[in-house]
C-alpha cells in the first residue's frame, strides 16, 4: 500500500497529464455550478426574505429538503429529463460537462439560499427599514443589504463548492466518466480504482482532498478577515 | 418651497399597530411645518407604530392617512431609537441616502462627527451612532423627521446639538420634527404641540 501511495505521491510530483487534466475538469465543473447558484440563488433568495415570514419559512423549508437530496436522485433525475427519450433530450446534453454542471448547480443552490436566507433573516427589522425610510431604491436596497450578510454569501458558497466538487452520484450518471472529457476526480477514484491503475486512483483521491481541504481553509481565512 | 404651516400630513380616525395585534388609536392629526410635535404617552401605547405610519413603513389598520410626502430626501424620515448602521464607514453610511457632498458633511459637521468620517461605523460608541444616524437622516433634508427616543445613548452636549441642528431646519420653515420622548420638549420660540397616546386600546381582528 505504501508503494501505491509513493508512486501515486510521484505522480502528482511528475505532473502526468491525465492527472491535471481531471482536476481541471473538476475544478472547471464546480467552479462553474457554485457561480451559477450564487447568480441565481442571491436574487431568489432575496425575494424570499421580502416576502415575509411566510416566505422565509417556507424558502428555509425547500432549501433545507433540497440540501439533503441524495446526488444520485439529482443524477438520476437529470438523466430521465436529458436522456434521447426525456424531454429535454434534443439538447443533446447528457454526458457532457453541461450537464455535469446543471446536476452539481442543483445541489449547490439549495446550501447558498439556505445560509443567505437565514442572514438575511436574522439582521434587524431597523436595516431594512432604514434604507426604505431615507428613499433607497428597491435595486439598490438589494445590494446594501447583501453587502451586509457577504460573509453568509461566501460561507454558502463555500459550502456549496464543498459539496459539488466532492460528488460522485450526479457527476457519474449525467457525465458518463469519458476519459479525457467528462472525467472527474471523483469519477476516476469510484470507477477506476479497481480496475488497474491503483496509484493514480489515489492519486486523485489525494489531490480532491487537498482542494476540497484548501476551499476549506480560504473560507475560514475569509471569516476570519470579516 | 412652501413654508411654515403647510399641512404635511392629515390624519382622521387613524389606528396604528403591528399587522392584526391590537390597534392605537391616534387623535387626528394635521401635521404642520414649522413646528415640533412631542409624541407622548406610556410604554406599549402605539408611540412608534404612530411614528412608523407617519414615515409610511407600517400601514394604517384604520382610518384615513393624507400622506403628501415621500420618502428620503424632502420627504419623511424615521430614526430608530436603536439605529442601525450599515458596515464600512460613517461616511458610506451618511451617503445611504445620496445626497450631495457638501450637505452630507455640513450634517456630519453639526454633529461633531468631521473627524470620525473615515471611521468604521460599526466600532463607534452608542452615542456616536445615534448621531451618526441622525446626521444621515438630517442629511436628506427631510420635511417630516420622526424621531424615536433621541436621547438614548448621546450625551447633553450632543443632544443640545442636535436640537440646534432641528431648530434651524424649523426656523427655515418647511420642516416639522415629530419626537417621542419621555424627556422634556420646550423651547423659546418654536411652538411645541403634545400628541398624547393613551394606553387604552382596541382590539382589532
Amino acid at each position: 500500500m505504501f508503494t501505491e501511495i509513493g508512486r501515486a505521491l510521484t505522480l502528482i510530483a511528475s505532473r502526468d497529464a491525465e492527472v491535471w487534466q481531471i482536476t481541471g475538469v473538476s475544478i472547471a465543473v464546480s467552479t462553474s455550478a457554485v457561480v451559477a447558484a450564487v447568480a441565481l440563488g442571491l436574487p431568489l433568495t432575496y425575494a424570499l426574505a421580502r416576502s415575509g415570514p411566510r416566505g422565509t419559512k417556507i424558502g428555509m423549508w425547500v432549501a433545507h429538503s433540497m440540501a439533503a437530496l441524495p446526488t444520485v436522485v439529482v443524477g438520476l433525475t437529470l438523466y430521465v429529463v436529458l436522456s434521447s427519450a426525456g424531454p429535454l433530450g434534443w439538447t443533446k446534453l447528457l454526458y457532457t460537462r453541461t450537464a455535469m454542471t446543471i446536476g452539481q448547480l442543483v445541489l449547490a443552490l439549495p446550501l447558498v439560499v439556505a445560509v443567505v436566507l437565514g442572514a438575511l433573516h436574522r439582521l434587524p427589522a431597523a436595516a431594512s427599514e432604514s434604507l426604505v425610510t431615507h428613499g433607497v431604491t428597491p435595486a439598490r436596497r438589494m445590494g446594501w443589504l447583501l453587502w451586509e450578510v457577504r460573509t453568509a454569501i461566501a460561507s454558502g458558497a463555500f459550502l456549496a463548492f464543498s459539496r459539488a466538487f466532492t460528488e460522485l452520484g450526479s457527476a457519474l450518471i449525467v457525465g458518463g466518466n469519458i476519459r479525457g472529457a467528462t472525467r472527474t476526480l471523483t469519477t476516476y477514484v469510484a470507477l477506476e480504482y479497481n480496475r488497474g491503475d491503483d496509484a493514480r486512483a489515489i492519486a486523485l483521491g489525494l489531490i480532491l482532498l487537498a482542494v476540497a481541504l484548501l476551499a476549506n481553509a480560504l473560507m475560514h481565512a475569509f471569516m476570519t478577515e470579516q | 418651497m412652501t413654508g411654515a404651516g403647510t399641512t404635511l400630513i392629515r390624519t382622521r380616525g387613524l389606528s396604528v399597530g403591528y399587522g392584526t395585534s391590537s390597534a392605537a388609536v391616534v387623535p387626528d392629526l394635521d401635521l404642520l411645518a414649522g413646528i415640533v410635535w412631542h409624541v407622548t404617552g406610556p410604554n406599549g401605547s402605539g408611540k412608534t407604530a404612530l411614528l412608523k405610519t407617519l414615515a409610511g413603513l407600517l400601514r394604517p389598520i384604520a382610518g384615513r392617512l393624507e400622506h403628501q410626502l415621500d420618502k428620503g430626501s424632502g420627504g419623511a424620515v424615521y430614526v430608530h431609537p436603536t439605529p442601525y448602521l450599515f458596515s464600512g464607514s460613517v461616511r458610506r453610511n451618511l451617503w445611504l441616502a445620496r445626497p450631495s457632498p457638501g450637505r452630507a458633511e455640513h450634517a456630519a459637521g453639526s454633529f461633531g462627527l468631521s473627524p470620525l468620517l473615515d471611521r468604521d461605523a460599526a466600532r463607534l460608541s452608542h452615542g456616536e451612532q445615534r448621531r451618526v444616524a441622525l446626521a444621515r437622516a438630517i442629511a436628506c433634508r427631510p420635511r417630516l423627521l420622526l424621531v424615536d427616543e433621541p436621547e438614548g445613548g448621546m450625551d447633553e452636549e450632543a443632544l443640545a446639538a442636535w436640537w440646534t441642528c432641528m431648530i434651524r431646519a424649523i426656523e427655515e420653515g418647511d420642516t416639522a420634527l415629530v419626537v417621542a420622548t419621555h424627556g422634556q420638549v420646550a423651547f423659546e420660540g418654536i411652538p411645541v404641540r403634545e400628541i398624547r397616546m393613551s394606553s387604552n386600546r382596541d382590539m382589532t381582528a
